[in-house]
């Protein structure tokens, strides 16, 4: 965009201290007066005279359009000029609150000469989200401030801010796998590691799996059976319903949707990475579903996904039926993170044991959470919420659903034992 | 001021909330955004300061501190017109030659500081190459206007008395002359 350059107040300032001088000084007929012009009549011609004709033109752009939280930001904005003589030229990027720089609050001066000019923007990312980097101006001013010419606005660059991870990593298996291949021991026979069985010889069996040892004590072809090896699919259920609490960054406290993104993204990070198959769902006014996939690819798809993830404070839930449809895979593993803020939280889980899953609740609520109004009897209330909220875990705890707080690695383990071993008996449930 | 229930007295709120937008704009500025405002104060109180001389320097010297102090704040207002249009006034009252030499070249820094304080806030990051070019700017100027003043002053000086009439009319004719270049400099198409 290029556009015309105008006078500043500064020229009107030199002419009019030029001419006041020099007609105080003929007037009053004092040489002296007229030196106080000389100054102002040099400098105005030196600067006027290589008046540029257009502004430059400017771009605003992204070094990387993704980074993680506590990562580097690197933007760039390029003047390129194509002018004679050098020009100041005044950047000022909008940035979004959780992006911080090492310098400045997005105001910079740059000097541009005959060729092009780079004004570089470092910080930081502070919180996971989906941000807009800008819109910018730039304004171009020439002759040492006595011309300028109006804002160049450059659109806004989105800019993904991927949650930090925190390190999950789990060695137990998952009940119900049901892929074709994977790491998880199936309770089907089929080709595997595990040793299941042995067992006499059928046609199409392999000749490197005959047991030798058991052939010649038994004097007829024997061969091992082994457990099938499968991946599983594992479902988070994201209760985005409610933030709470206050966010400090990735250095600082966590609110809730901190706790449920770094949390998922920990999960999926580890479950990707071994082979299982992930999806995920949010949960609120709306069903917003990542379908399940798997390796690094899914696992950065997920990322960007999570970053998206908003709260829904309207108050208004799907129905039982929207939710169990919008599940889809029948034997999915449900791990659903809640901060059990509120009765629906319960019932969700409650929704997902009656409809036959066994789902495992992960508990985001960060520690020492406060209400944001504090009044007289802000520490009774608080304190009868959590002995309601502590009744409601005993409950569900009760129901055969395990409730564990997202402590970081090996959070997981304890439950999935659990729901193993729920796994290895009889379900019940509503038809 | 203050009662029980946490409730704050307005007065005590806006205190706080104006001390809390002072300290935010501390975090805020740059040296380099401040050394320009400093140099537009500096150059305004002593413009000031040695146009007023003749008022004692027990008068003259806090005022312009104060006074200076306005164009330094607001650099785009007409507060930096209104220090250089007082430094004529005072000079006028009792002009030395070759003072004036001096008030015109502080005059001037004033001018052009002001002129690049009025384009970037105090929160700026300014890189040294900004302030590098304009003190280089203005020190070209300062140079040719010295040595053009210094031939004036020496005109002057050896002028013949009596010549007040023929002094006004060319002056007159001569600050028309630059008034209308100047003002035909500000508004010409590039290329003209």
């Amino acid at each position: 965009m290029t556009g015309r350059f105008t006078p500043t107040a500064a020229l009107h300032r030199a002419i009019g201290i030029a001419g006041l001088a020099l007609l105080a000084g003929a007037a009053l007929g004092r040489a002296a007066l007229v030196l106080l012009a000389v100054p102002f009549a040099i400098g105005t011609a030196l600067s006027l005279a290589a008046r540029p004709g257009r502004q430059p033109v400017s771009t605003l752009s992204l070094d990387e359009p993704a980074t993680v939280e506590g990562g580097p930001v690197a933007a760039r904005v390029r003047v390129e000029s194509g002018l004679d003589q050098p020009v100041l030229c005044i950047v000022n990027v909008q940035l979004p609150n959780w992006i911080r720089l090492q310098h400045g609050t997005g105001f910079y001066a740059a000097l541009v000469r005959a060729s092009s000019s780079v004004v570089a923007l470092r910080g930081t990312a502070l919180r996971w989200g989906s941000y807009r980097l800008g819109p910018a101006s730039t304004r171009t001013v020439a002759c040492d401030g006595l011309l300028v010419a109006r804002s160049d606005v450059l659109p806004a660059v989105p800019l993904t801010v991927y949650p930090a991870t925190g390190q999950f990593d789990s060695d137990q298996g998952l009940p119900r796998p049901t892929g074709i291949s994977g790491i998880h021991r199936s309770r089907r026979l089929g080709p595997g590691g595990e040793l299941a069985d042995v067992r006499p010889f059928q046609a199409g069996d392999r000749l490197r799996r005959i047991n030798w040892r058991v052939t010649q004590r038994v004097g007829a072809l024997h061969v091992n059976a082994t457990l099938a090896e499968r991946d599983a699919e594992v479902l988070l259920l994201l209760d985005a319903r409610h933030e709470a609490g206050s966010s400090g960054g990735v250095a600082g406290a966590s609110s809730v949707l901190d706790a449920t993104v770094r949390a998922a993204a920990a999960i999926i990070e580890h479950y990707a990475h071994q082979g299982d198959r992930v999806a995920v769902l949010e949960y609120g006014s709306r069903l917003r579903r990542l379908p399940a996939g798997t390796g690094r690819r899914h696992y950065l798809s997920a990322l960007e996904w999570l970053a998206r993830v908003e709260p829904h404070p309207t108050g208004q839930v799907l129905g039982d039926r929207l939710l169990i449809t919008g599940l889809q895979s029948a034997t999915a593993q449900v791990i659903v993170l809640t901060p059990l803020l509120d009765q629906e939280s319960a019932n969700l889980l409650a929704t997902l044991v009656r409809a036959g899953r066994a789902p495992v609740a992960v508990d985001t609520l960060p520690e020492r959470i406060q209400p944001p109004i504090t009044g007289e009897w802000t520490l009774a209330g608080v304190r009868l919420w959590h002995l309601e909220r502590v009744n409601t875990i005993g409950r569900l705890r009760g129901v055969g659903v395990p409730v564990e707080p997202w402590r970081g690695p090996g959070s997981l383990d304890a439950m999935l034992r659990h729901i193993n071993r729920l796994a290895a008996g009889p379900r019940v449930g509503a038809r | 001021m203050t009662t029980r229930g946490g409730y704050r007295h307005p007065l005590v709120e806006r205190i706080g909330y104006h001390a809390a937008r002072v300290r935010a704009w501390a975090r805020r500025a740059t040296i380099a955004g401040l050394s320009v405002r400093a140099v537009v104060w500096l150059a305004g109180a002593l413009a000031l300061t040695l146009a007023g001389w003749w008022l004692g320097p027990g008068a003259v010297v806090p005022v312009a501190a104060v006074l200076a102090l306005l164009p330094a704040g607001f650099p785009r207002g007409r507060a930096v017109s209104l220090v250089a249009v007082l430094v004529i006034a005072a000079f006028a009252a009792d002009p030395r030659l070759w003072s004036a030499i001096v008030i015109g070249g502080l005059l001037y820094v004033h001018h052009t500081g002001a002129a690049l304080a009025a384009q970037v806030r105090t929160d700026a990051v300014i890189p040294p190459a900004v302030l590098r070019f304009w003190a280089g700017r203005a020190g070209l100027v300062l140079a040719v206007s010295t040595l053009l003043s210094l031939a004036i002053a020496a005109l002057a000086t050896e002028a013949p008395a009596g010549s007040a009439t023929a002094f006004l009319a060319l002056g007159g004719a001569a600050a028309a002359a630059i008034t209308a270049y100047l003002g035909w400099l500000a508004i010409r198409e590039p290329g003209d």
